[in-house]
């Protein structure tokens, strides 16, 4: 119960939200972070046994008939992300109540933070696939609100749509792969796939199964080409973007992969798809960094890239590799997460993002400019930031990947020199200078908002000189769960001068190098329009649209509004599946015997039905509706005929009835109707069509049926019985009153509920009806 | 009489015994009210009564008039039945309740509390027919008292909307009743177990096989599906709006319950190709098209309306996969579709109430004004689209699994696409409605949810009861999925149900 007491306890804020606001509206956020800072605490109790080799386990029934139990695991990569997850989740509720100070919405931006952070701790704790995807899609469901918290902004509420459609698009694939993969393996529990990972690799539809999964995950980690969402979310407030976007959310397809990979890493799928998707992504996130001027921009394609190089690392899928993928997470979201809020504080602050503009902020903002040049250290990879630590076993995992090792080299040089870049540019060319003059008069960010970044990128700094105490202990057991062998990680800060740390070097050179001629490129970008190149959104962008297109044109033709079409859709329907079933069906059609049975023609017989006939062509015809009216009337009078020559003279009764009410009640009303509608020849014709294939098919049915030999039990029951058993003589009458008596009595009340609506149309007018 | 057969003819007979009360309270609305209020909370009680007994004996079956089984008309009651005839109970219940407040004139108001039971009398005897015929005349029952609901008032636009389905709905009764008579033709009965027995017997002649197409066309018109779905859009404006969505969501689910019925105890067609691909092309057309009629539309209410259409779409995909899973699936979907869709259109109401409009455009800021109905909708709009964990969630997911273990991952793949379009055009809503501001001209008839709910009481109430029966349903959907399980297991093994009707 523990586990699951600890997630409930994660959403708890959607709940309490409104209520803590209600006490303290200016302190509310504030006071919610209590939350995320027990489950850090309790996090923190659990990684010691965890290091000491302990993995939990806990499983409460919820829905046997699927199979789905509520399966928790605390293992060396969930309790990892757990403590990123709560331990962001402290800095980022006392920032998010600090910058919305003045928002009157506060109190819902926590409600959607709550459930984001619950759904998060649930999909890093779950025990089974079908449980994280529960999650999952709970984090894309948050997600769409909080980049929609502006929402009275068209532009916020089209990234929101953006981001979710594609998430979920993901979702949908990765839902698909793991019904596949628990119908194949029959578990979805991760215990048992990772105890036994022939389960599904035995399956013969492995390499879909991966696939879909990866969809998922390349989705909701914004791998090239699903990407372009995260840029457009940059469209929510500061907290969100730091917290969802870079250090949590983001990483959820990574998380997912690096649950996956000791199942799925030996396939040579695996080994080769992730290190290109990967390695292109962050190739790609890098120069489309450097060609931005918007902060926030910039921060988002650096998150793509950086994410790429998670993804190529887990592909890579070698020890070293698996190592550094988990140590550049921990890095990365130091400093990111950092970043993210210094750029918040700036904009909230100066009032504009765009990195030309800003100068000089350093005395406005001292201690903003702190955390931002710790960070950007760390980003670059300087001695002794921990994100040298990560730079240094990235370059050694690289090296030392089995194939491409020289291409690989190479593109994480390239990403690493524009991260560098970047970081100067950040860390050190907005703060100094000459002050700018800026929208909004620069001052330094209240408390709240101050107390996040320097948190974060103390840590970036702290965990770099105590490596070997902090990080290595945790980052061993994770990436021993995602390589599912034991094996030791070794983290230090001083290597010695090795090659790797040459290559370190020059990486800083180079990105000073990319620094100082940042804008040229950027005017290039700008001649060649790279920077506003929509590249796959495009494909997004112009989906919507022909969607929409071929949306409305399909409901123009079946919901045209004109009920014959509607029925000759129906009938034509009819006799098409009729002739399908016929067709394809089992059997054969008697076309022989159709005609050949016993038709004797009487005489009168053929009278009447030509009768008909002239009448039904004169109904069509006619531009009268006086005219219609009766001879439809002369239709009924032949069918009645017709009962009556072969042996019903009661059914003939009821319909001669029925005629002869029709004919007279439509005459007189035949003066109230309105205009007689002329429908044009060429339509009538065209509907002829339809009239005669649904009158020849029902002909032919009628002629087949004739074939078959009725039984009849059921006349003989009722002949034997009504009599001696009902007490009636007539059949008709003891069937109607008795045998089917409860028909007759719906039938009756058909009738009266028919004399309600009469008088309803009649006599009942005046009903207070709004908005039609 | 014994017990079994005391409930179920009592929750046959308690609307009619209803109706007639209030026929002779004619003039009285508060009288008759409260005869409503006792007899919609009776026919629940009832109803639950019918279920408990069908959980613990499998199948009540009632031999009308006591002839030889299978000569006079039957009524049976299986798991299936039952729940359909609990949620159709439930739902009359807060449609009930909810169309309190929307009449003003007298005699409108007579009229409605009459005919209303008249409508329920008719679904019910039609979940527990066991006889083809008996099952037109309830469907009779049913098209008159709904045309008479629709036609309350009597506005021009609300005759025109309610002609095209009386029309269609005459046509498919029609084409229903030519069914029955080559069923006769063929079988000498018109007693559905007693059919399908000697169906089975002729061995899938071709005749046969056309005669199930008269049923599915029929039926088919009655659930709205692909293309047959004609009558439901144009209900939308026949409003008020509780009648509506009461009526459209109920008589589109008898029509997926007939289809069930039908194609496993009478003409099973799992094991027919033909028809397997005849309905998975209708499931596969059904959800595409609607969801994209849905993504087309820019009114509330329409927007609603096409989704129904779509989703029925999944209801025959479980039927079309025809394995025991996937019409418990189909069945979980239905349970879901009527409570979420409901809901739905409830809350659709609710906001035309407060902002006197059903068009998208017209209509906005509803997140700053009324967060609670905001909070309302998006439960129950997410549950639409198949959030998990909400209801659409299970239903999307035990079809999928049904579909890849039958191999048929086409229409899984299909159906997991139309979500996605399903979530696109309820965020329309959302957009539209909720996240926009309110545009210049419009403006809200009270100003906050607590005084949207002095105004309406009864309206809020029935909206907030049924959220929770949702999130009720998605966070323990346990004994629901294991329901519709039984139930789907007795109607594909045939035989228990066939010896039951025929006391063999």
């Amino acid at each position: 119960m523990e586990i699951l007491l600890a997630v409930l306890l994660s959403f708890s804020g959607a709940i309490l939200s409104p209520l803590v606001h209600g006490l303290t509206r200016k302190r509310g956020g504030a006071l919610l972070s209590v939350i995320p800072f027990l489950l850090f605490a309790w996090a923190s109790v659990k990684m010691w046994h965890v290091v000491d080799g302990a993995t939990f386990q806990e499983t409460i029934p919820w829905i046997q008939s699927l199979g789905l139990d509520l399966v928790f695991r605390i293992d060396g990569l969930s309790i990892f992300f757990l403590m990123l997850i709560t331990g962001f989740g402290v800095l980022i509720h006392i920032y998010a109540n600090a910058y919305l100070s003045h928002d009157t919405n506060k109190p819902r931006f926590f409600v959607f933070l709550s459930l984001f952070m619950g759904s998060m701790v649930g999909l890093v704790l779950s025990g089974s696939l079908l449980l994280l995807f529960v999650f999952w899609e709970l984090t894309s469901l948050s997600s769409y609100m909080l980049i929609g918290y502006y929402h009275e902004r068209e532009k916020s509420r089209d990234s929101a749509l953006q981001a979710m459609l594609v998430t979920v698009l993901g979702g949908l694939f990765m839902l698909a792969g793991i019904v596949l993969l628990g119908a194949d393996a029959g578990t979805l529990r991760i215990d048992e796939l990772l105890a036994n990972p022939q389960l599904v690799l035995n399956s013969p539809n492995i390499n879909i199964i991966l696939v879909l999964l990866l969809m998922g995950a390349f989705t909701k980690s914004a791998q090239f080409p699903f990407h372009f969402w995260l840029p457009n979310a940059m469209e929510a407030p500061a907290p969100v973007s730091a917290y969802l976007h870079s250090t949590t959310m983001v990483k959820a397809g990574v998380f997912l992969l690096a649950r996956i990979s000791p199942i799925f890493s030996e396939l040579p799928l695996w080994t080769t798809l992730l290190p290109a998707v990967g390695g292109f992504t962050m190739v790609y996130g890098a120069v489309m960094a450097l060609f931005s001027t918007d902060l926030k921009k910039i921060l988002a394609y650096t998150t793509i890239s950086a994410l790429g190089i998670m993804v190529m690392l887990l592909g890579i899928g070698t020890v070293l590799a698996v190592q550094a993928a988990m140590v550049f997470v921990l890095a990365h979201a130091l400093y990111k997460g950092t970043l993210f809020m210094v750029v918040g504080n700036i904009d909230h602050e100066a009032g504009t993002r765009d990195v030309n503009q800003l100068s000089g902020l350093r005395k406005a903002m001292p201690f903003t400019f702190v955390a931002a040049a710790l960070a950007a250290m760390s980003m670059s990879g300087v001695l002794p930031f921990f994100g040298f630590v990560a730079k240094e076993i990235l370059y050694g995992a690289a090296a030392d990947s089995p194939g491409w090792s020289y291409l690989t080299l190479a593109a994480v040089f390239v990403a690493g020199a524009v991260f560098a870049a970047l970081s100067i540019e950040i860390g050190y060319k907005i703060f100094f200078g000459d002050e700018a003059k800026l929208p909004k008069h620069p001052h330094e960010a209240p408390l709240g908002m101050l107390l996040g970044p320097l948190v974060a990128s103390g840590f970036g700094l702290l965990g770099g000189v105590l490596v070997e105490q902090v990080a290595q202990p945790l980052l061993h057991h994770t990436s021993n769960v995602v390589h599912n062998v034991d094996s030791v990680l070794k983290l230090t800060l001083w290597h010695g001068f090795t090659l790797i740390f040459g290559l370190s070097l020059l990486t800083l050179a180079a990105g000073y190098g990319v620094y100082i001629i940042r804008s040229r490129v950027r005017a290039v970008a700008v001649r060649l329009n790279l920077s506003n190149l929509t590249g796959p959104e495009s494909a997004y962008l112009q989906f919507i649209p022909s969607l929409l297109k071929v949306a409305k044109g399909q409901t123009r033709f079946f919901q045209s509004g004109l009920l014959r079409n509607y029925m000759v859709i129906i009938s034509t329907f009819l006799v098409g599946t009729i002739a399908l079933v016929a067709a394809f069906g089992n059997g054969s059609i008697p076309w022989a015997n159709l005609f050949s049975s016993d038709f004797g023609f009487r005489w009168y017989e053929v009278l009447v039905v030509v009768a008909m006939l002239v009448a039904l062509v004169l109904s069509i015809s006619s531009q009268s509706r006086l005219t219609v009216i009766v001879s439809l009337g002369v239709i009924g009078y032949g069918t009645a005929m017709l009962f009556l020559f072969f042996g019903a003279p009661d059914v003939a009764m009821t319909q001669f009835l029925i005629e002869t009410l029709t004919v007279v009640l439509f005459v007189l009303i035949l003066f109230k109707l309105p205009k007689f509608v002329d429908v044009p020849l060429r339509v009538r014709l065209r509907l002829m069509v339809p009239a005669i294939l649904f009158g020849a098919v029902m002909a032919f049915v009628l002629l087949w049926l004739h074939q078959s030999e009725t039984s009849t039990a059921l006349k003989d029951y009722f002949a034997q019985n009504s009599y001696v058993a009902a007490k009636g003589k007539n059949i008709v009458n003891v069937i109607l009153v008795d045998f089917r008596g409860l028909d007759t009595l719906g039938e009756i009340t058909v009738l009266g509920i028919a004399a309600l609506g009469v008088y309803s149309l009649l006599k009942v007018r005046d009903v207070r009806r709004i908005g039609s | 009489m014994e017990y079994n057969q005391l409930i179920l003819s009592s929750v046959l007979l308690l609307p009619l015994i209803a109706a007639i009360l209030n026929l002779f309270l004619w003039g009285n609305s508060r009288a008759q009210r409260w005869v409503g209020n006792l007899f919609v909370v009776l026919h629940l009680v009832v109803s639950a009564l019918v279920l408990k007994q069908t959980v613990a004996h499998s199948m009540i079956v009632l031999n009308v008039g006591d002839w030889l089984h299978g000569y006079g008309i039957m009524l049976a009651v299986d798991a299936l039945s039952a729940g359909m005839i609990a949620m159709a109970s439930l739902l009359a219940l807060l449609a009930w309740f909810y169309s309190y407040e929307w009449f003003t004139s007298e005699s409108v108001k007579a009229l409605f509390n009459v005919v209303y039971f008249f409508l329920l009398m008719g679904l019910t005897g039609a979940f527990m027919a066991a006889d083809l015929f008996n099952l037109y005349v309830w469907f009779e029952v049913l098209l008159v008292s709904s045309f008479v609901l629709f036609t309350l008032g009597g506005k021009k636009a609300q005759l025109e909307g309610t002609l095209k389905y009386v029309a269609i709905n005459v046509f498919s009764s029609t084409i229903f009743l030519a069914g029955i008579g080559v069923i006769y033709g063929l079988t000498g009965t018109v007693n559905m177990a007693a059919a399908g027995i000697a169906l089975d017997s002729l061995g899938q002649s071709s005749l046969a096989n056309v005669a199930a197409v008269f049923f599915l066309v029929s039926f088919g018109i009655k659930a709205a599906v692909f293309p047959l779905f004609f009558w439901l859009p144009a209900t939308y404006h026949t409003a008020p709006i509780g009648i509506s969505s009461l009526v459209v969501a109920l008589m589109t689910k008898v029509g997926v319950y007939v289809l069930i019925r039908f194609f496993t105890i009478v003409f099973p067609i799992s094991e027919n190709e033909v028809f397997r691909v005849v309905f998975m092309l209708i499931a596969a057309f059904t959800m595409v098209v609607g969801v994209f009629g849905a993504a087309a539309q820019s009114d509330f209410r329409k927007i609603l309306s096409f989704h129904i259409v779509s989703q029925i779409g999944y209801m025959i995909m479980g039927l079309a996969i025809g394995t025991p899973l996937a019409i418990a699936g189909a069945l979980f979907f239905l349970l879901h579709n009527v409570l979420v869709k409901t809901n739905l259109f409830f809350i659709s109401g609710l906001v035309n109430r407060v902002a006197g409009s059903y068009s998208l455009k017209q209509l906005g800021g509803v997140l700053t004004q009324f967060p609670l109905l905001a909070l309302v909708f998006a439960i129950s709009a997410f549950a639409l689209t198949g959030v998990p964990p909400l209801t659409g969630f299970w239903g999307k997911f035990i079809l999928a699994k049904a579909g890849f273990m039958a191999g048929d991952w086409e229409i899984v793949t299909v159906s997991l696409a139309v979500s996605l379009i399903t979530l696109f055009s309820m965020t329309k809503i959302w957009n539209q409605v909720f996240w926009k501001p309110l545009p210049q001209g419009s403006s809200f008839s009270v100003s906050t949810f607590s005084q949207m709910a002095k105004s309406y009481p009864s309206m809020v109430l029935v909206v907030l009861c049924l959220t929770v029966i949702i999130l009720g349903v998605s966070f323990f959907p346990n004994q629901f999925i294991e329901y519709a399980e039984r139930a789907a297991q007795y109607v594909v093994n045939r035989t228990d149900y066939i010896n039951a009707v025929l006391n063999r």
